[in-house]
């Protein structure tokens, strides 16, 4: 993955992009923990609900560092580049925003983040804080053949992100909150695809830590690309087919401003080809971890409470 | 067990961490992203400071501390799963500031049975249960042959680690090299067996 080339040192890189944020919105954040923990806060924080903090890898794009808001978490702890955040820094920033109502933790499906949530709700547990985990599972392309349960996470987690925020910022409990974006996890898919340059093909399926990809074809025109992935999600969301069906396009580090919307364009008439009910279409740079030209694309199928939910979020320089 | 030996355990296995740093890195690299050697190095030097330091006397919550040290220095999956091992100890000796080698691999034990309830994972699929669980069950075996224990446990840590060379990796980024990883030790078991070679070497007054 892309090393940064402006940059002091690798190890105050993180620290310097928080303080760019903070620079950016004066007064929004409040960091916590030591100058190598990566915690964002809410400076204004509401005492009548659920806390929800999202947390993963740092260094990606706006998920994490960019998740605080109106809207989206109250809270993100970020790791190094590529890595979980320790349990220590999700507890201490927990125990910091909780305000008696519990903490809702959102993070990706991988083994660090699972084990570090994990032992975060031990520590959290043993003083009485509420707590509960959801962990994304939106990529069809890994632990193929697995239950969705052992899929690992993509961009998605901004769509269950937002989800969840809106529950909470309705009053919702804890449990309440936790169920709902369980069954958003439940009705959300994502692919990646992506222009090999060396062959001129398009590989579907490809993982961030080098696994390769599932199928490839010919390049071809964005419609039957669009068509394609299309079937590929609606066959895994099946049974949601009827619900609204909104879509988020993350275009990875090289692909165009334009050449987002021209496959968001493309994907909403594929799916309405195929008489779907397409809600809410947004595309965007928010993570950051793939070095080429292509996008993840993902699906998440609305039934009629969840849609109670969904809504455009604007964050200060990305949209979901 | 009591803290003065728990302290000489941490600073030995420490020891042995910073001498192996090269060769986990290596062993590491072949299937993961290299940070092994690193993580624990970094890790075990970051408790063993934490204990020189603590006036503590409850084993349980020396060991919890341990655990969010350990955890706070190392996070990545092997970090966290170790941190996991030392937080099941803890709970296991909460309120005893004195343990016979019996109850210590008992102690051990239930930190593993945390490890596999948490990781999902049992010995066989080629992790650092691999080289500990056999350790543990050794060293509750022969507890009562005190002077022995340490060495029938660190035989069953560096068997359990060579076994692992006839498994197929399951867990983690190494599962993606699937049958490819027939044939090498795992890296994970080699830190278990060390921390036994590390315990046996002070002649484990642990």
């Amino acid at each position: 993955m892309k090393k940064l080339i402006f940059r002091n040192t690798d190890q105050q890189c993180l620290d310097e992009v928080l303080k760019g944020i903070m620079a950016a919105q004066p007064g929004k954040f409040r960091r916590i923990g030591s100058e190598f923990g990566y915690t964002l806060t809410k400076s204004q924080l509401r005492s009548d609900k659920v806390q929800i903090i999202v947390n993963g890898g740092g260094g990606r794009g706006p998920f994490f560092e960019g998740l605080v808001g109106e809207g989206m978490a109250d809270a993100m702890v970020s790791g190094d580049f590529n890595c979980a955040p320790n349990a220590y820094m999700i507890y201490q920033a927990a125990r910091e925003i909780d305000r008696g109502k519990g903490v809702f933790l959102l993070t990706n499906n991988f083994m660090g983040d699972y084990l570090n949530n994990d032992m975060a709700q031990e520590l959290l547990q043993a003083e009485g804080i509420a707590s509960k985990v959801c962990y994304v599972s939106d990529d069809i392309y890994s632990a193929r053949g697995e239950p969705k349960e052992c899929r690992g996470g993509l961009s998605g987690i901004g769509l269950i992100m937002k989800t969840a925020s809106a529950a909470a910022e309705k009053g919702a409990s804890l449990e309440e909150v936790y169920r709902i974006a369980e069954k958003a996890n439940r009705r959300i898919r994502s692919l990646t695809f992506l222009y090999n340059n060396e062959t001129n093909r398009i590989e579907f399926g490809n993982g961030f830590s080098g696994e390769k990809a599932v199928e490839e074809i010919e390049c071809c025109d964005v419609d039957t690309i669009a068509r394609k992935v299309a079937d590929i999600l609606l066959g895994e969301l099946d049974k949601y087919r009827s619900d609204m069906i909104h879509v988020m396009i993350n275009r990875m580090l090289y692909m165009s401003y334009a050449e987002g919307y021209i496959i968001l364009n493309a994907l909403k008439k594929a799916l309405e080809e195929q008489k779907c009910r397409v809600g809410i279409c947004t595309t965007g740079n928010y993570l950051d971890v793939f070095d080429y030209n292509g996008c993840i694309v993902s699906l998440i199928a609305a039934d009629e409470e969840l849609e109670k939910h969904m809504k455009y979020v604007n964050g200060f320089d990305f949209a979901i | 067990m009591n803290r003065e030996t728990l302290r000489e355990g941490i600073s030995a296995i420490s020891r042995i961490m910073n001498e192996n740093e090269g060769y986990l890195i290596e062993l590491d690299a072949r299937f993961g992203d290299g940070d092994l050697g690193i993580s624990m190095k970094q890790g075990f030097k970051r408790v063993k400071e934490y204990m020189d330091k603590a006036e503590e006397k409850d084993l349980g919550k020396l060991l919890r501390y341990c655990s969010t040290e350990f955890n706070e220095a190392a996070p990545s999956t092997l970090g966290t799963i170790i941190s996991f091992g030392l937080m099941g100890m803890a709970k296991y000796l909460k309120g005893k500031e004195e343990t016979e080698l019996k109850e210590t691999a008992k102690a051990m034990q239930a930190g593993l049975q945390m490890i596999m309830d948490k990781a999902k994972s049992k010995p066989g699929d080629k992790t650092i249960l691999d080289s500990l669980y056999p350790a543990a069950e050794a060293l509750l075996k022969y507890a009562k042959e005190d002077v022995i224990a340490w060495d029938k446990a660190y035989e069953a840590a560096y068997a359990g680690m060579e076994s692992t060379k006839n498994m197929k990796g399951l867990h983690g980024r190494i599962a993606y090299y699937g049958e490819k990883t027939i044939g090498e030790v795992d890296g994970g078991a080699t830190v278990g067996m060390l921390m036994f070679k590390a315990l046996k070497d002070k002649q484990g007054s642990c």
